[in-house]
């Protein structure tokens, strides 16, 4: 039963729009920069890629390890982040 | 220990000399270098490439293992979307569309999906006892994937697996407590009495053992563990049986704690016992209480009076022994009046 951190419920609460992948939950300084280096410079480009793996939890985790060598928590918070927000908007 | 990457000059001294006496090869003098060693275990090798020697099966099975592993990573890169797609169907996996961003996470959880199925196979002609070994190595690698899996485990009493079952014990305990919503230790033992009248059902063949912990895959596991299995129902007859031999109860949570609902063992209805009620009933009819006792009083000052007013004297033991208590001291005055 962890609690959800602010970043969290802030990027939740609205549409993304236009955010910056570091308003991701989980996505800090450091992770955000190598997602940006890799294309993903906006929410909603990893929103897309979240999308395509069909919001697939180990899919998804494993993708973002991969890209910005998220650890398994960062992982997880990015993912209950955008599956919160798919739940509410999509 | 299985060698995938057969590299002797990655193997330590004391690794090769124990190889080269296994298969008999005269060790060099104790004194050369290394590399002296690593050409005997070469030169052992090559002429020991096509003999099916006893010690050599084993490494043989897992050289062909590597070698389908190493055909099948070929094959996965030269296989089309398409092709990708439906091998992962055949595994029960739904893939999404693949892209060039997803292609390569699929590539690698088909060949995951690929080393634990080659690991059932070589295991499955393998030795009995190393069937705990394979296990594990299932479960960590399906982790994630097949939880349902490692928690329709096997009633084996083998030391590792124990632990592992105590996890899914606990876990068993979570899923179950969401589930049926239910902390009452009856509903719980019914349920286990449900799962084990199944589980004696399909004893034979082991399809089903509960009702929410099978899938197709553990079927494979439980069958080859067929004959461990009975062992434990030999020294354990009269004991229930459980997915993963694993008995307990779940503890009836503490009142009105961490916010859970207080939960009585008895539903309300027999908390009100008969002197509950009576109270109620009598609380009821505050009015006739006070009749009924005034009335009462009456009555026995009735029969008092009644009494006093008889000549007779009803008999009782307490009159009958005044009378003579009476009769004795009157007689002791007239004797001394009289003397």
């Amino acid at each position: 039963m962890s609690s959800t951190s602010q970043k969290h419920k802030d990027f939740v609460a609205e549409p993304m729009g236009e955010k910056s992948v570091m308003a991701l939950a989980g996505i800090g300084e450091v992770l955000g920069k190598r997602l940006e280096e890799k294309g993903f410079d906006k929410a909603y480009v990893v929103l897309g890629q979240f999308l395509v793996l069909r919001k697939d939890e180990e899919l998804f985790r494993e993708w973002l390890k991969d890209t910005c060598g998220a650890n398994t928590k960062q992982q997880g918070d990015c993912y209950s982040c955008l599956r919160e927000w798919c739940d509410s908007f999509l | 220990m299985p060698v995938f990457v057969e590299d002797p000059a990655q193997f330590s001294k004391e690794r090769l000399k124990s190889e080269l006496i296994a298969h008999n090869v005269a060790l060099p003098p104790p004194e050369s270098k290394k590399h002296a060693y690593v050409e005997l275990y070469l030169k052992h090798v090559k002429t020991n490439s096509t003999d099916f020697s006893s010690d050599e099966e084993e490494d043989h099975l897992n050289g062909s293992a590597e070698k389908e592993e190493a055909a099948e990573m070929v094959d996965l890169g030269l296989l089309t979307d398409d092709q990708l797609k439906a091998k992962l169907l055949q595994y029960g996996v739904k893939a999404g569309p693949i892209l060039a961003s997803t292609r390569f996470l699929y590539e690698k959880k088909l060949k995951r999906l690929l080393d634990s199925s080659a690991q059932h196979k070589i295991n499955g002609t393998a030795d009995a006892g190393l069937y705990s070994d394979s296990e594990e190595e299932d479960d960590e690698e399906q982790d994630s994937d097949e939880e349902q899996d490692s928690e329709s485990e096997q009633l084996l009493s083998e030391t590792k697996p124990r632990t592992e079952t105590s996890k899914t014990a606990s876990r068993i305990e979570n899923r179950f407590s969401p589930q049926f919503k239910q902390t009452e230790s009856e509903r719980w033992t019914g349920l286990r009495a449900a799962q084990t009248d199944l589980t004696r059902l399909d004893k034979d063949t082991m399809t089903s053992k509960s009702l929410c912990l099978t899938s197709p895959s553990s079927r494979q596991k439980q069958t080859i563990r067929e004959p461990a299995s009975d062992v434990l129902s030999e020294m354990f007859p009269d004991a229930e049986r459980t997915p993963t031999g694993i008995f307990a109860t779940k503890r009836r949570s503490i009142k009105g704690a961490a916010g859970r609902p207080v939960q009585f063992k008895y539903p309300e209805l027999p908390l009100l016992s008969p002197t509950i009620l009576e109270r109620q009933e009598i609380q009821q009819r505050l009015v006739p209480l006070w009749v009924q006792v005034i009335v009462f009083l009456m009555v026995v000052c009735l029969l008092y009076i009644i009494y006093s007013c008889m000549d007779e004297q009803l008999s009782s033991p307490f009159t009958a022994l005044l009378d003579g208590l009476h009769e004795s001291a009157l007689t002791c005055i007239s004797s001394f009046t009289g003397a």
